[in-house]
């Protein structure tokens, strides 16, 4: 711990910028935007790392609890349309790099990718269409014609599932 | 389950409106199976990110760390939250129980798949209390003029000790063997919903609401249903895939249940279902579109 003041940031964002940009950019689409927020989430969370508390939960959980907060607070400021309108609204005027992708790669990955398998395919489409791109559970219900409460039911019996799978918890 | 239980998922993955939000928060302050819940939850979503992991912009590092090293970003009453915070952790709480830390990495192992513990029953690392002692008496003596550097320093603290705590439960996985690299049909799904040019088109089948799902960048279409209601006797639902007049079978949909299905749209402009004859289908729709979408 006898590290630097610099030392201790840059390697707590290499631990952590690419599932942090990762996370963003899937919700916000545009790289440039998506660096943006990442930076503001770094320093909110540089900000307010007195305030962690160990003894709640992992870094890395109350990090990504911040920055996808903040990434779907930017998605429904930057547009409050239905999820049609807001991906009609964005079309073919950005070019995203994928050269620097990580997606899938290393064992966390795979670990990730067994959990996800594990669930029916409902659970997974409700965790995949609300955590990782950002959509409402309204919106969810819109789009797989769904009432609202199987919904949440769904998304409930997911994360328990994935909760599971991870061995998170007792 | 009551009804404000029920959203704990949904609180988890942020697919609550501000309202519901702010009910939910409501409910969680006062029900402690719920706050478990969300951190439990929480540890498992944050697991999922592998799945998302992109490498940033190299320049966004250095714009990063030079806001932070800048300190211009220090909002006053932030600062003054976490003094407070630092005096609070100054009186030591006898609950807490700090977990030993092996002094050096070496002391560190690789951990056998069985051995694979959650990353909440890991060892934490807490910055010492002395530290944050010295750092918050500090302040004390060196007046108003100082909070800001002792603030800086006792983020600087807990920033280390978070690094440690970071790669520590990194370190768990080590013994994983990196698994198929090949993407699966999840992985499929996962990245075509969230692919940057992903195009929702909502439209309804005999009455029922269907999505097809569209990235023209991945080549890829999903079409999404639930609970058709029965084709026609003797018929399936067949997707196809169009070029101008040109249509390709793209799938036969099995009854009923949940439809997720994945089609390659190999630079189609126009996506359809129709009925026809089962158990085989037909190699050119024979009945007209129950639905259908243009892309442009």
């Amino acid at each position: 711990v006898a590290r630097g003041n610099e030392g201790a940031i840059s390697e707590l964002y290499d631990e952590t910028s690419s599932r942090v940009y990762g996370a963003v950019l899937r919700m916000l689409h545009y790289p440039e935007l998506a660096a943006e927020v990442t930076q503001e989430i770094y320093l909110e969370i540089w900000r307010n790392a007195s305030r962690y508390d160990p003894s709640k939960g992992s870094v890395l959980a109350w990090m990504m609890t911040f920055a996808h907060n903040r990434s779907v607070d930017r998605v429904r400021t930057v547009s409050m349309e239905s999820a049609r309108e807001r991906y009609a609204a964005v079309n073919g005027d950005r070019v995203l790099d994928r050269s620097g992708d990580e997606v899938g790669r290393g064992p966390q990955a795979a670990l990730a990718r067994d959990a996800m398998r594990s669930l029916t395919e409902i659970q997974r489409q409700v965790v995949t269409l609300t955590y990782f791109a950002g959509f409402s559970q309204s919106e969810v219900a819109q789009i797989l014609g769904l009432p609202l409460a199987t919904v949440k039911a769904r998304i409930n019996e997911g994360l328990i599932g994935l909760r599971n799978a991870l061995g998170v918890g007792t | 389950m009551s009804d404000a239980h029920s959203a704990v998922g949904s609180y988890v993955t942020d697919a609550l409106s501000p309202i519901e939000r702010a009910e939910f928060e409501n409910h969680l302050a006062g029900c402690y199976r719920c706050r478990v819940e969300v951190a439990e939850y929480s540890e498992t979503v944050a697991m999922l990110t592998p799945l998302v992991a992109t490498s940033p912009p190299v320049s966004l590092r250095a714009s990063v760390l030079a806001a932070i090293g800048a300190g211009q970003s220090f909002n006053p009453e932030l600062v003054a939250r976490s003094e407070e915070h630092a005096n609070l952790i100054i009186e030591p709480d006898p609950t807490v129980v700090r977990p030993k830390v092996p002094a050096t990495v070496t002391e560190l192992r690789p951990l056998g798949p069985d051995e694979v513990t959650p990353l909440d029953e890991h060892p934490s690392v807490l910055p010492d209390s002395s530290w944050v002692g010295v750092a918050a008496s500090l302040s004390d003596d060196l007046g108003g003029r100082r909070i800001r550097r002792t603030d800086r320093i006792l983020v600087a603290l807990v920033a280390a000790a978070l690094v440690v705590a970071l790669i520590f439960s990194g370190w768990v996985y080590v013994s994983w063997q990196q698994s198929q690299m090949q993407a699966s049909e999840t992985q499929q799904e996962t990245e075509l919903l969230t692919a940057p040019d992903v195009k929702i088109y909502p439209s309804t089948v005999n009455g029922a609401p269907v999505s097809w799902v569209v990235s023209k960048d991945r080549n890829q279409a999903l079409f999404i249903a639930n609970k058709l209601p029965d084709p026609p006797s003797d018929t399936a639902y067949q997707l196809w895939t169009f070029h101008g007049k040109t249509a390709t079978p793209a799938g036969l949909i099995p009854e009923g249940g949940t439809i997720w299905k994945l089609i390659q749209i190999d630079d189609a402009d126009r996506l359809s279902i129709t009925p026809e004859p089962a158990p085989d289908g037909s190699t050119s729709p024979t009945r007209p579109a129950l639905s259908e979408v243009s892309l442009p």
